[in-house]
């Protein structure tokens, strides 16, 4: 009977753990194997199946006459809507596996499966409550543009160059950048004061931009993030051949301290409350993101 | 007699919601009398009959004495060592097949109803000796008459596990020794249920099953007249099965021992002759009478609900027993829907299998009743099965 199909699986699992359900899953092997040849199946779980429930319905005996007449109709029915609900199952653990949310890649419906990625929204951030994001309220004074600046689409990143989080975001950003040209990215530091280094990094970070070597430095500060100390950016500076004494007059300068805090102020302002956050069109994400889900936010734009 | 009594020897009733137990003729409760008693070798004298001559081992021996004097004065033999202890009817029914000596050409008669337990020995034996193996119809004794001609060995079941229906086996036994046939008689389905006198219906054999009249499962007896049981060879031999042996001799020993090998189930054996006095003490008389009561309302009550009864309608003839079936619907639905209100009964072909399919039945649903239930109980089956006929409109 169609209904062992289901039994099997079950029982089989079952049975794992007790002798009783190990039975049941031999009745169900049988049962089933008979269902395939077309034989009619009296190794009797079938019969089992369908004389408890009869019986069970029997207070009411017009419902336990029609489970008893339809019962092959039913467990297709039931069989039909299992296996719709295993494939379903599939579909989302696929999705989870490759998007982070078992919903697909850019729904914020609830997923059972507690995502990490995606939608997990893990990041840095000193709030403890979450505030909304207004896009309309995005503020892109002293952003830094990577890629084309003639690229019609953009990304825009809020970072903190001291979070590992920012970090994690970094490669599946960066090959996105790359495989679509004309998207380019505009990234607004974000310090944090309870991470340490991670207003120095902001700081140096703007101090190499003066000399033309902003990306080349941020590169390096994520690359050497685990790392990083009271030293490291004058030898980050050294490392990429910088005038060092235009590089500390830069850091010494109260205007570089005021830019960086401005795109803090303005951050906060729109409504972000932790990093990474992006801001692709009207889509926000926040934590480190797929590719998949990145380059999906990209290509609504489009 | 008192069925409440009765009840209350039976620890199983006597719980929470008790079971509704109609499979009698599969295997019945145990009254505490015969676990006490089983429960009294193991604690109290747990050692060797016959062999030990410590203090334990006496005790044994004399338990086994007493034993087999209680079953042979139940179906009252001539001598307690016409009693052969087996596992069961089955084994009773394979001791003969292969003790008494059958030869190629010789034939075997069963009815067309018999349990597989008295049919396969034969078949096997037709396959290996080449022995006829052949049928006469259930309860005809006109058929019977016919069929008995060179026939050297009659095995018939007396009361069918199908329908209960019970032969003339006193009339049959006649006739076979008229044409020098020996007869056996497969008991398990009428030692529990009616008082029997294997010297007054003038048998050869006589086998049943512990199992199916209060007493222990793996626990049977194979009757025999003496001097037939003297004249056979043995079944299974090894220790107790003879006096003396040399590497390359032997002495037999007298029967019943010598088909009695190796050690016995002491503990079975004592439990089933406390059966048989529980039995006794009731009285097989007024258990018949009792399931005749009780098969009665129950048959009533189902032919008023449209359900085939297997055999003769009228209840006298089936002992306790009522094969049914309830319209097209599979016998084993309506037994695991009973299940479902705490009533067993049995379904299937009832290892009958040869009758099912020579009559192209599918099986069937069946109650076998015993004398510790009640009219209660009949009532409340008959209440569910007028649910359950309804289903098969
Ligand atoms: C008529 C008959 N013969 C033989 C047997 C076999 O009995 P056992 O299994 O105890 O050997 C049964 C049991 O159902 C029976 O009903």
């Amino acid at each position: 009977m169609v209904i062992c199909i289901i039994a099997l699986p079950v029982f089989a699992l079952l049975g794992l753990f007790s002798l009783k359900y190990r039975i049941l899953a031999w009745e169900a092997f049988h049962c089933l194997f008979r269902t395939v040849a077309f034989k009619p199946c009296n190794t009797g779980l079938d019969l089992k199946i369908k004389s408890k429930f009869t019986a069970k319905l029997m207070w009411f005996p017009a419902l336990a006459r029609g489970f008893y007449k339809y019962f092959a109709v039913l467990s297709w029915i039931f069989v039909i809507l299992a296996l719709l609900s295993v494939a379903g199952t599939g579909y989302g653990l696929y999705n989870y596996i490759k998007y982070g949310n078992c919903n697909g890649p850019d729904s914020s419906a609830f997923c059972i499966f507690n995502p990490t990625r995606a939608g997990g929204e893990e990041q840095c951030s000193t709030f403890t409550q979450k505030t909304e994001v207004d896009v309309k309220k995005v503020n892109l004074t002293g952003a830094v543009v990577r890629g084309a600046l003639y690229a019609p689409y953009a990304i825009v990143e809020y970072g903190c160059y001291s979070c590992h989080y920012t970090k994690e975001a970094e490669s599946a950003l960066n090959q996105v950048l790359a495989n679509y040209p004309n998207v380019k990215l505009f990234y607004l530091d974000v310090p944090l004061d309870i991470h340490p280094y991670s207003v120095e990094a902001g700081e140096a970070a703007i101090c190499a931009g003066e000399q033309g070597k902003y990306w080349e430095y941020h590169d390096l500060i994520f690359e050497r993030q685990e790392s990083l100390n009271d030293s490291s950016f004058r030898a980050f500076a050294n490392e990429l051949k910088l005038s060092v004494s235009a590089f500390d007059k830069c850091l010494d300068a109260n205007s570089t301290k005021a830019q960086l805090e401005m795109q803090r102020d303005n951050a906060f302002a729109a409504g972000v409350y932790g990093t990474p956050t992006f801001i692709i069109g009207k889509t926000v994400l926040v934590g480190p993101q797929e590719y998949e889900v990145l380059e999906k936010a990209v290509k609504k734009l489009m | 007699m008192n069925v409440d009594k009765i009840r209350k020897d039976f620890a199983i009733l006597n719980g929470k919601n008790p079971p509704i137990y109609f499979d009698n003729a599969c295997t019945t409760f145990r009254p505490n009398s015969v676990l006490g008693k089983m429960n009294e070798y193991y604690e109290q004298y747990p050692s060797c009959a016959g062999r030990s001559n410590h203090r334990f081992g006496t005790r044994v021996t004399e338990e086994l004495i007493k034993a087999r004097r209680t079953v042979a004065d139940f179906f009252n033999a001539k001598k307690e060592s016409e009693i052969v202890f087996t596992r069961n009817t089955t084994e009773g029914i394979n001791l003969i097949a292969n003790a008494l000596g059958l030869k190629k050409g010789e034939i075997v008669l069963t009815s067309d109803k018999e349990h597989n337990s008295n049919l396969i020995p034969w078949l096997v034996k037709a396959k290996s000796v080449g022995i006829r193996h052949e049928t006469f119809k259930f309860g005809d004794l006109g058929d019977f008459e016919k069929k008995i001609k060179n026939v050297r060995l009659v095995s018939v079941v007396h009361t069918s596990n199908v329908d209960g229906t019970t032969q003339d086996v006193k009339e049959m036994a006649k006739i076979a020794h008229e044409n020098n046939a020996v007869i056996l008689v497969d008991a398990a389905q009428s030692a529990p249920h009616k008082p029997i006198d294997v010297r007054k219906l003038d048998i050869d054999f006589l086998v049943c099953s512990g199992h199916k009249m209060l007493g222990p499962s793996g626990m049977g007896i194979l009757y025999g007249k003496q001097e037939l049981l003297e004249k056979m060879d043995y079944f299974m031999a090894g220790g107790e099965t003879v006096t003396n042996s040399t590497y390359t001799s032997f002495v037999p020993e007298k029967v019943p021992e010598k088909f009695e090998a190796g050690l016995q189930n002491y503990a079975g054996i004592i439990g089933f002759a406390e059966a048989l006095r529980y039995l006794k003490k009731v009285g097989l008389g007024d258990v018949e009478k009792h399931e005749h009561e009780l098969n009665k309302r129950l048959s009533d009550g189902l032919l008023k609900l449209g359900v085939k009864i297997l055999g003769p309608e009228d209840a006298k003839l089936r002992g306790g027993v009522a094969g049914f079936n309830v319209g097209k619907m599979n016998p084993h639905e309506v037994s695991l829907m009973l299940d479902s209100y705490n009533i067993a009964i049995r379904s299937g072909m009832h290892c009958v299998h040869s009758w099912f399919n020579a009559n192209k039945l599918a099986g069937s649903a069946r109650a076998s009743l015993y004398l510790y239930n009640t009219k209660d109980e009949v009532d409340f089956f008959l209440e569910k099965m007028k649910d359950i006929a309804k289903l098969a409109r």
